[in-house]
């Protein structure tokens, strides 16, 4: 069996990544692809947990389960959004989208 | 055999991750992104967590991100648009400070005793992460709630919310 150890060092690297991809990028996409990432980080520390340390109960799981319906809901209405800047202002660079008015 | 699997399936889901948050088409690191969904849902299935690996695949992997990926076929960002996504002199402060603390975090972890108590082999429970499981916590049994059901309609509401939202945002005239 894996150690948990093993477990929590993945999970915090990959939302490590997350975090400098929200940092480093000007693509609003990618931003919201790293805010995946992110998500996706604290879902196997979640379930890994769940597995090691509370095995009689399912609620890890069932958390995780739930936080996969925030995001589809969340990168639904983001992608809306980013659709709508899009077509106003005919970028998507968080460098350019500076302003609150055009 | 589990190391091994766990090895491979992690740091599949590292370099594509990576690929994804570095490359600059964004179409190839969506793609990327959706390759690194696969790599996560063989974890769960390491952690014997069934139905979330199967959920992953089939939310994440084809609706969520292919969502993305139409998205950004909407755009039609042109090869110049995108390569002007250049990296600047704060982003190396960044770079620096996060390398920092993940492997000051991971420094902690990997030699934690308090963690490595949990790891002694357990016997999993025959109904550890499948349907059953999750339908009893979700929906309950007949004539009981069960221990979830009410987040489980707040979610069902959050999520007709962002239908009806994403419509009218998108919409050509608000």
């Amino acid at each position: 069996m894996v150690s948990l150890n093993l477990f929590i060092a993945l999970g915090i690297i990959l939302f490590f990544i997350g975090l400098l991809g929200v940092l480093i990028r000007r693509n609003i996409v990618i931003i919201m692809i790293s805010v995946e990432i992110m998500l996706n980080a604290v879902n196997i520390l979640l379930v890994a947990f769940n597995r090691y340390k509370f095995i009689e109960n399912n609620d890890g799981l069932t958390y995780s389960f739930f936080i996969i319906a925030v995001a589809a809901a969340e990168a639904s209405v983001g992608l809306a959004i980013l659709i709508a800047v899009y077509r106003k202002r005919k970028t998507v660079f968080v460098n350019k989208l500076n302003t609150m008015s055009n | 055999m589990e190391t091994f699997l766990f090895y491979f399936f992690g740091v599949g889901l590292l370099t594509t991750a990576g690929t994804a948050v570095v490359l600059k088409n964004p179409m190839h690191s969506i793609i990327s992104m959706i390759v690194s969904f696969f790599f996560i849902s063989g974890l769960y299935l390491l952690l014997s967590a069934q139905f979330l690996a199967v959920i992953q695949i089939m939310v994440y992997a084809g609706a969520i991100l292919v969502l993305f990926l139409f998205v950004i076929m909407l755009f039609d960002l042109q090869k110049s648009e995108y390569q002007k996504d250049k990296f600047t002199k704060f982003d190396i402060v960044s770079v620096l400070l996060v390398g920092f603390g993940a492997s000051k975090l991971i420094a902690l972890v990997i030699t934690s005793n308090s963690v490595a108590n949990y790891n002694k082999a357990k016997t999993i429970p025959e109904n550890f992460g499948t349907v059953k499981t999750f339908a009893f916590s979700l929906f309950g049994s007949p004539g009981v709630l069960g221990k979830h059901t009410f987040v489980f309609e707040a979610i069902s509401i959050l999520l007709l919310a962002a239908i009806i939202s994403a419509v009218v945002l998108a919409k050509k005239r608000l």
